[in-house]
């Protein structure tokens, strides 16, 4: 790794931590920078402890590195909470108002911020001042700040954003004659944009021709509904905040029936819930898109911790049997792609599609690749057209929904269509869709509907980094970051593997490329290993296997893993 | 000329049940208002009342238990020139679905909700339902239900809705009136329907609506657009009452979460960028 710098602003929610490592991370990519940004916070509005991680490079990351080269504290607590991230040269700054309690050994700045904020007319005014102390320290160009923090008040008054910009030059000041960091020049070629995994999502989606969105609130996957609320009216679109996440699906379910693309989003809670109508979808052969942003579960379990224990739970809630697909993106530019692929697959085959993202990835910002126009493409599926129902004949009103075909999947008609009547139920029904529960046409059913992705492989179910090592590490959505920087590591030679669809799995690629190592490590963001069993469900797995887990609710960072691998292969 | 909305499925329900009257009063009102089964969805739940939705032609959908009108609500925004109707039992609407029938009712989406009520669980053969009268006895209560049973007549009116009525399988001339009207008005239209259950209510029954019901439309008097003497009516008959019990003279609708038409869902370039920069 050429050059890494990992920042960590603490204080208390409510402070304007968020807003300042907002500005700083996208001030810090238009200069030329790789940047990756994670806010932990709690499930609070005001007060409780809040950190911002900011991890700068010259190349791409996606994931977060244990050690702390500069902490800004506003107070102790942020001090406390990160003794243990701290090296010995790591730079420590901060707030004036209170004695800083650290062993005298690291390099400690402290200064006025809040009593320069209150100055300028508000005690939150000490985060821009903060800026102001940092950005000189860190050699950021200060017209790339300055512009940032005029879009981020550009909505506001003139005069907030006059005094935010007023913050910043009184903190410039204060560090005048504080050794400056020197940082390498920016060296990134093409331009990136600061996207979380949740707005590349909702980009997706709508690019992919979603137009409904039905969803209830809840943490952390609120912000694809926020998206959506503000983008989709312009385009004809619609967006129903519901009553629960059950009215949200089974809403989205009878959009879709109705021809329109349609998607809700929920995390853990709230899949749960959705069980049910999962199962509808999957019965009526009715498309429909969820897209689950796991959090520390089980039941209410961490609402603003990472976590990815709903595998389980994405593979197989909805009682009784069905195909489905779970699609799981790794960073924003795949997140985006699934946004359009998960609506073009649930068309194709006509069943529930899951995207399985969890809390890091949807809420980190990257500098991610910008989302191309140029990749977006729309396929409907078999959707039967007006002018194909008008040829038929007077007396066909009624059409075969349910026919059974080469692969299970059935033309389907529209409600409105002429010619194109037929019956929805969730009932066991015959090619019509009239109830039928006799045991010939139950096998005729059960076997059409489980055809459609019975021994199929989706393209590019996997990413497979390889360079002939005798190690393989595998995980899937937010650990992509770690994954592919341990491959591009000199130090190591680690092969990776990650998992882009779940379901339906990739048995026969995979088995291919199992066969070739002696050792293999998962990375399990849970207790119970649900990547693993998901792997000894379908395949062999008579390597020697190590599984590196972590749910205490905190960032698995790339040191840990690399130290795992060194246990690993040290115990060989 | 027939009615289009017959399709020659024989009913499974058993015979003498209320839900026969509902079922042909429905296609006659939607034969009479000129609406054609191809542009027409019945949205259903899980009961006897749900199986409904194939003993008619219609795009017809029959949801899971409770969720017919928020799946009918779905449909309704995707494509806001369908005839949208939900029909479910009393559990359907008022135990399992109760959450989705006030948001319903708040959302005043243009969609006509038909309540089938026998004030029992017939398809699980004899339960209780939210709108048993106290001491009713069934299998999951014999020895009475305690619980306050539910007026819905009151709770739509406290929600706003716009058309409020009831109805009786006993009366099918007024029903199919009162369906034809519930159409037409703009908005949500909540029509409960006494529909009694032959096999598993014996104390609910046809003579029993008959010697307590009180018809609205023999008081000449009365005025359905007057919300307080509504309440009144409905608290002085105890909720048995028939006809149009409410209708709002501003007579307004919900369409701010109708999707429009899209012949195009690939977005052009512009509008791409337009909202790359919108993050």
């Amino acid at each position: 790794m050429s050059f890494n710098f990992n920042l960590c602003i603490g204080g208390q929610q409510g402070e304007g931590i968020a807003s300042l490592g907002k500005i700083l991370s996208l001030a810090l990519n238009e200069y030329g920078y790789y940047v990756y940004g994670y806010r932990n916070f709690s499930s609070r509005i005001k007060g409780g402890p809040t950190s911002y991680y900011l991890r700068i490079s010259n190349e791409i990351i996606e994931s977060s590195v244990r050690n702390i080269d500069l902490l800004l504290a506003f107070d102790q607590e942020a001090i406390d909470n990160h003794t243990h991230l701290l090296t010995e040269n790591t730079i420590i700054i901060t707030e004036q108002n209170f004695k800083a309690n650290l062993p005298s050994k690291y390099i400690h700045y402290s200064f006025p911020f809040e009593e320069k904020g209150i100055k300028l007319g508000n005690k939150i005014h000490s985060n821009m001042v903060a800026l102001g102390v940092i950005s000189i320290i860190m050699s950021v160009p200060l017209d790339f700040i300055s512009s940032q923090i005029k879009k981020q008040f550009s909505n506001k008054a003139r005069t907030i954003r006059d005094l935010n910009l007023k913050s910043f030059d009184v903190g410039k000041n204060l560090s005048i004659n504080i050794p400056k960091l020197k940082f390498p020049k920016p060296t990134k070629i093409k331009n990136t944009m600061v996207l979380s995994g949740n707005n590349a999502i909702s980009l997706g989606l709508i690019a992919g021709g979603c137009r409904l969105m039905a969803a209830y609130p809840i943490t952390p996957a609120s912000e694809i509904m926020e998206l959506m609320a503000k983008n989709l009216p312009s385009l004809g679109g619609t967006i129903i905040q519901a009553e629960d996440e059950i009215a949200a699906i089974t809403m989205a379910i009878g959009s879709s029936y109705a021809g329109m693309r349609s998607v809700t989003a929920t995390s853990g809670p709230g899949l749960s819930l959705m069980g049910e109508a999962i199962s509808l979808s999957g019965m009526t052969e009715i498309p429909i898109v969820i897209i689950d942003v796991q959090r520390a579960g089980p039941s209410t379990g961490m609402p603003t911790k990472q976590e990815q224990s709903d595998l389980d739970c994405a593979l197989y809630s909805g009682h009784g049997e069905f195909p489905r697909i779970v699609l799981s993106p790794g960073n924003p530019e795949e997140c985006f792609y699934d946004g359009i692929h998960s609506l073009n697959l649930a068309d194709k085959y006509q069943c529930p599609v899951i995207i399985l993202s969890d809390l890091q990835l949807g809420l980190s910002e990257y500098s991610s690749k910008i989302p191309s126009y140029n990749s977006i493409g729309i396929d409907r599926g078999k959707i039967v057209s007006q002018e194909i129902l008008d040829k038929r004949d007077e007396s066909e009103s009624y059409f075969p929904r349910y026919n059974i075909t080469e692969d299970g999947i059935s033309p389907r008609t529209l409600p409105g269509q002429r010619k194109g009547l037929f019956y929805t139920t969730g009932v066991e029904h015959n090619e019509l869709g009239y109830t039928d529960t006799s045991p010939k046409t139950r096998i005729k059913m059960i076997d059409k509907r489980m055809k459609k992705l019975n021994n199929i492989e989706l393209e590019n179910s996997f990413n497979y980094n390889n360079k002939n090592s005798k190690i393989l590490l595998i995980g899937y959505g937010s650990t992509k970051g770690i994954l592919d920087e341990i491959f591009k590591n000199k130090d190591k030679s680690v092969d990776t593997i990650q998992l882009r669809v779940l379901s339906p799995f990739p048995k026969d690629s995979l088995n291919n490329i199992l066969q070739k190592y002696k050792n293999i490590i998962f990375i399990e963001n849970n207790f119970s290993n649900q990547l693993y069993n998901l792997f000894c469900r379908y395949l062999k797995m008579d390597q020697r296997i190590d599984i590196f887990n972590k749910y205490d609710g905190t960032l698995i960072n790339i040191d840990e893993i690399k130290s795992f691998i060194e246990r690993s292969v040290n115990n060989d | 000329m027939t009615n289009p909305f017959n399709n020659n499925r024989t009913p499974t329900w058993c015979t003498g049940c209320g839900h026969f009257g509902i079922l042909n009063s429905l296609k006659t009102a939607l034969n009479n208002l000129h609406i054609s089964p191809e542009e027409t969805t019945i949205v259903s739940g899980i009961g006897c009342s749900g199986r409904i939705f194939q003993f008619l032609s219609g795009y017809n959908f029959h949801s899971t238990h409770g969720r017919a009108l928020s799946t009918a609500q779905g449909i309704k925004c995707a494509n806001k020139n369908l005839e949208v109707i939900a029909a479910g039992g009393d559990g359907d609407g008022f135990a399992i679905g109760l959450n989705h029938t006030l948001h319903a009712m708040r959302r005043n989406i243009d969609i006509t909700y038909i309540v089938m009520s026998n004030r029992v669980y017939g398809l699980t053969k004899g339960h209780t339902s939210p709108m048993s009268y106290t001491g009713f006895e069934t299998k999951s209560t014999p020895f009475g239900t305690e619980d306050i049973p539910i007026e819905p007549i009151l709770l739509s009116l406290s929600m706003g809705t716009g058309f409020v009525a009831q109805g009786f399988s006993g009366n099918p001339k007024q029903l199919t009136q009162l369906i034809e009207k519930g159409i037409q008005h703009k908005g949500f239209s909540f029509i409960n329907v006494f529909s009694p259950c032959v096999t598993f209510n014996k104390i609910n029954t046809y003579n029993w609506y008959q010697e307590n019901l009180y018809n609205l439309d023999n008081d000449n008097n009365y005025d359905s657009k007057e919300l307080s003497i509504a309440i009144y009516k409905v608290l002085k008959y105890q909720g048995l009452l028939t006809g149009v019990i409410y209708e709002s003279p501003d007579n307004t609708v919900n369409e701010y979460y109708y999707a429009q038409a899209i012949n195009d869902l690939q977005i052009s370039e512009e509008e791409f960028n337009k909202l790359l920069h919108s993050i």
